[in-house]
């Protein structure tokens, strides 16, 4: 998985700061998002290998986002969405409309990696 | 005088004090002093604030990543890492030396402990300890704020600091609620003995809410091992008690039975409720004896619990405590109470007396009910034939029989019982022989009979196929097509019968010509088959050239007394198809006959549901003859038998079994016709098929249109779909592929698109009409209210050219009707035919005219050339207008798109002719 390129999508910022650590020590060259806006403009400019996401984030949410990803960018790039416990209802929307993967919150970054490598190995 | 005073001048009541100008001056600035400080206050703090929290958000993001480093820190790493190590740790240890530092230190690891789990989460817990935080949570726990010491109490929860246990736990009995509560909780989950602790140690109420959350920490503790709870029960804190009750319920700790059976009788009620739950849920039948002595000391709420848990694990000794509360009580709820938890020991024991009538006299069976004569020379006849019929295994239950019987003469002259109803009866009763003809006479004349099958397919056509069933064929052929013969005098009562016995399944009803001879009735009346004699039925078809389908069933006078063995069958057939049912197919065809008739006459078979139009019998006609006018048999093309089918269907001519439902339907209101319209989708078949379409055609309720269309698409082969404003039904074979139109329309500029709608709406088929549809969307307004209007158009266009078709249809139909089965005069249409046309919308005429010269014309009855020369005219005209339109348009004529508009009336025909 060395070199794979992930976009990490996570308003939180010390969560953010801890995956980011964690993955880029896992050996993905990892881009940090926080917000809708961000993310939206990353993927204007290049598509990473998968993206991590929030559910829950400012601007343009993580529903938006693989919506965003499978019906305008057309892409099938793998998205594992993380959210909050007791946000079924969303996590059932996100694999409705796409998404690979789910993990909740609390993340451990372990199982995340895992799944990550799981997910980049079925592309 | 005073009086005028008191009047008009009225005392002040109300006097303005005398205040000091200078006095009011001075309070204004003061107050708005007050003011200036009151707001200068507020922005300082809110920015004090605001500063803080942005430093406190800084320092986050500086050292947010250094805890990163220290959590995920490898001691196997390499040396750089190491070092990096060993430098973040002296940085840091600088840095706890400042009290900021540490707040933000403690807060980050505060947040990251809510959003990580795992291995993350245990180093994290170890960090906080190592970095030396909790000791400043233990001093917030010693300060006299109540908010400091819970959230130190909850910083030390949280991070897992199993020292703070014994300091947590003196705050326990706090009187301070907060503290007291988050102590409890900090206490259960610090340590696994934590819950004894607690429950020994507190005075104080624990709320529901209380008790919520402390059962879900206990229930998430890693390898909690669950005291016995039981020790509790005895406490004097009644919500301990309380507690300990639900805690040994949850647990099923059922080793404390006679504690609880002890707890019925708590003054609580609370404990009461929860101790009588624990007895039903752990089945405590020795605490029955105790239920029933403190019920009566109950309030409703628990007698009820009693009573409920009386019946759930009482036996029948219980009855008659059940009874006595019954009928001592007064409340109703705990009457029925009683009377349920009576039936759930012994179930059926009360049974439902309200509304219920007492006498059965009351019931009087009205007096005109007749009885139904029963020939007993009919029930000898039927009886010994039965049992032959049993021996051989050819028997069919009477509702099979009854499915699929005949629709037309009443049954009032059915009071003779003769022939034909011994015939009937073994018919509808035992045989599986719908299709043969039961011949009781003298073999004088033979029977042509149209082979059919019963199932959901028919025969198309068939031409002297020549069978002989033999003893075994009848086993596993189906008989269901053959006319029952009778005798020659009794035709009228025979046909009522007849019209009983189901001929052809789905689609073909004719009525077999009968002959029998006066003599031979007397005869049939005679009990045993063998003295019958079978004689014939003949069917003639009318179909081109054709020569007659005949069915041969001979039944020789003295042979064998069962049916089987006496019956021969020849039957001579066109061709039998691939789709031809199994047990027809069975039969013994000669192909080597009908091959070289199928080559001559050029027939090719169609769907086998092609529907016949049965000429009604003639009183003095020997001939029965068949109409297969309605099919076409032209028809080549599998696909085309879709579309064949549904147009056949629209021809009156094809007439199926009428739906049994039809007469109900409409007579309901819109709820019954929707359960009526569930119950056609459930069991109807292609019988209600028409009924589907009058529906969808005559109801006003989308609702029952769609649901009828619906059962509609799932009874029939081919899918309809309403289509237009007004909801026209429409094959959707009609709508496959997309609009011509379509493709032009995108890249043409907005006249161009103008036109092309207009064009759509006079050339157009249905598919345009879902492409104009579409259009009533379209951004522009002005394609928009022009594509609205063309599909209104369009659709009164296609519809009425539609209507025009069926008339076509059903003229060339009843045409066909009047040609005789030699073939002479098959092309040309009659008098009263043409007449007809009159009626077809002017419209149109033009294709009813081109129809008739061809008709007229054409030496056979050649559909194909029909159309081909219908196309042409069409041709012509469309060319024709497009020329005149051409002319008024010339400026616009040079644009390519017009090119290409020239060409599509030719790519519609070209697409139209196939």
């Amino acid at each position: 998985m060395q070199g794979k390129k992930l976009l990490l999508a996570e308003d939180d910022q010390l969560l953010a700061s801890l995956l980011n650590y964690r993955l880029e020590k896992g050996g993905y060259d990892v881009s940090l998002t926080h917000n809708g806006r961000e993310v939206k403009e990353f993927l204007n400019n290049s598509i990473p290998d998968i993206i991590i996401s929030d559910i829950m984030m400012p601007y343009f949410s993580g529903i938006e986002l693989i919506d965003y990803v499978r019906n305008d960018l057309k892409s099938s790039i793998p998205i594992i969405i993380i959210s909050s416990a007791g946000n079924e209802e969303n996590v059932l929307t996100a694999f409705e409309l796409g998404a690979n993967d789910f993990i909740s919150k609390p993340v451990s970054p372990s199982e995340l990696l895992v799944r990550i490598a799981r997910e980049l190995n079925k592309v | 005088m005073n009086l005028y005073h008191l009047t008009y001048q009225t005392p002040a009541f109300i006097s303005a004090p005398k205040i000091h100008t200078d006095l009011l001056w001075d309070l204004t600035f003061l107050f708005i002093g007050l003011g200036v400080v009151y707001f200068t206050a507020i922005f300082f703090f809110r920015n004090r604030m605001s500063a803080k929290s942005r430093r406190i958000a800084d320092k986050k993001k500086s050292l947010g990543p250094m805890i990163s480093e220290f959590l995920f820190y490898e001691e196997n790493g390499s040396k750089e890492e190491k070092t990096s190590y060993v430098h973040l740790k002296i940085e840091i240890r600088e840095l706890l030396k400042d009290k900021f530092n540490r707040i933000v230190l403690a807060e980050i690891l505060l947040d990251l402990e809510r959003d990580v789990s795992g291995d993350t989460h245990m180093q994290l817990c170890k960090l906080y300890y190592d970095l030396g935080l909790h000791l400043d949570a233990f001093k917030k726990l010693k300060s006299w704020r109540w908010e400091l010491v819970s959230k130190g109490i909850l910083e030390l929860t949280r991070m897992q600091v199993d020292e703070s246990y014994t300091f947590i736990t003196k705050f326990i009995n706090d009187k301070r609620g907060v503290i007291r509560k988050q102590a409890e909780i900090a206490t259960v989950t610090l340590k696994h003995e934590g819950i004894n602790y607690f429950l020994d140690t507190t005075r104080y109420k624990i709320s529901e809410w209380q008790q919520l959350k402390l059962l879900d920490v206990i229930r998430n503790l890693d390898e909690f091992e669950p005291p016995r709870f039981k020790a509790w029960l005895t406490s004097k804190n009644k919500y301990v008690v309380l507690f300990a009750l639900r805690l040994i319920k949850y647990y099923n700790q059922n080793d404390a039975n006679e504690s609880v059976i002890e707890l019925i009788k708590h003054r609580n009620n609370q404990i009461k409720t929860e101790a009588i739950n624990c007895i039903r849920e752990f089945c405590v039948f020795d605490a029955i004896p105790m239920l029933k002595k403190v019920y009566w000391k109950c309030n409703i709420d628990v007698k009820l619990l009693i009573l409920d848990t009386l019946g759930s694990i009482g036996s029948k000794e219980e009855i008659d405590f059940f009874k006595f509360v019954e009928s001592k009580e007064s409340n109703f709820v705990i009457k029925s109470k009683a009377l349920s938890a009576i039936n759930n020991i012994a179930p059926q024991t009360i049974m439902p007396t309200d509304g219920v009538a007492t006498q059965i006299g009351e019931v009087h069976i009205p007096k005109n009910i007749e009885e139904i004569p029963i020939d007993q020379s009919e029930e000898v006849v039927s009886n010994s034939l039965k049992e032959d019929i049993a021996e051989k295994n050819i028997l069919r239950t009477t509702e099979e029989v009854k499915k699929s019987s005949f629709t037309s003469d009443p049954l009032e002259e059915l009071t003779e019982v003769d022939t034909f109803e011994f015939a009937k009866n073994v018919l509808d009763q035992h045989i599986k022989l719908d299709f043969l003809p039961v011949v009781v006479e003298d073999v004088s004349e033979e029977v042509s009979q149209m082979l059919m099958k019963e199932t959901d397919q028919l025969i198309p056509s068939i031409l002297d196929i020549e069978v002989e069933c033999t003893d075994e064929d009848i086993d596993f052929v189906s008989l269901a097509f053959l006319p029952v013969v009778i005798e020659e005098e009794d035709q009228e009562k025979n046909s009522i019968a007849i019209h009983e016995i189901e001929v052809i399944a789905e689609a073909v009803h004719f009525e077999p010509e009968v002959k029998q001879d006066k003599e031979e009735v007397r005869e049939s009346q005679s009990p045993s088959l063998t003295e019958l004699e079978v004689v014939y039925e003949e069917v003639q078809y009318l179909k081109h050239d054709t020569s007659l389908q005949d069915i041969e069933v001979i039944i020789d006078e003295g042979s064998a007394p069962n049916l089987d063995t006496i019956l021969a069958l020849e039957v001579d057939a066109t061709e039998v198809t691939p789709s031809i049912p199994e047990d027809i197919s069975d039969i013994d065809v000669i192909s080597e006959v009908l091959l070289p008739i199928l080559e001559e006459e050029d027939i090719l078979l169609i769907d086998l549901e092609a529907p016949f139009d049965v000429i009604e019998k003639e009183e003095n006609s020997e001939e029965e003859t068949i109409d297969f006018s309605a099919v076409d048999l032209l028809s080549t093309s599998t696909e085309e038998d879709g579309f064949l089918e549904a147009s056949l269907l629209e021809n009156m001519h094809y007439k199926l079994p009428e739906s049994v439902f039809k007469q109900l339907y409409f007579d309901k209101d819109e709820s019954n016709k929707i359960l009526l319209l569930d119950t056609i989708g459930d069991v109807g078949d292609k019988r209600e098929i028409p009924l589907l379409k009058e529906i969808i055609i005559q109801e006003h309720s989308t609702v029952l249109k769609e649901r009828a269309l619906e059962i509609l698409n799932k009874v029939s082969e081919i899918q309809f779909k309403l289509i237009g404003t007004s909801k026209t039904l429409v094959n959707e074979n009609d709508l496959k592929g997309e609009s011509i139109f379509k493709t032009l329309f995108a890249t043409g500029d907005t006249e161009s698109k103008l036109l092309l709608i207009e064009e759509a709406s006079n050339l157009g088929c249905w598919k345009e009409i879902s492409f104009l549809e579409e259009l009533a969307d379209h951004d522009s307004r002005e394609i928009r209210d022009k594509a609205i209007v063309a599909a209104k158009t369009l659709e009164t266009r296609l519809n009425e050219l539609k209507n025009c078709e069926s008339t076509e249809k059903s003229l060339e139909a009843n045409n066909k009707s009047h040609i005789s089965l030699k073939g002479e005069d098959t092309s040309i249409l009659q008098i009263e035919d043409v007449e007809k046309i009159d009626q077809v919308p002017l419209e149109f005429c033009f294709l009813l005219d081109a129809l008739e010269i061809q008709t007229l014309e054409a030496e056979e009855s050649d559909i194909l050339e029909l159309e081909f020369e219908l196309e042409k005219d069409l041709t012509e005209s469309i060319h024709e207008e497009l020329k005149n339109k051409n002319k008024t348009e010339e400026s616009i004529a040079k644009n390519s798109l017009l090119e290409s508009l020239l060409e599509l009336p030719l790519k519609l025909i070209e697409k139209l002719n196939g």
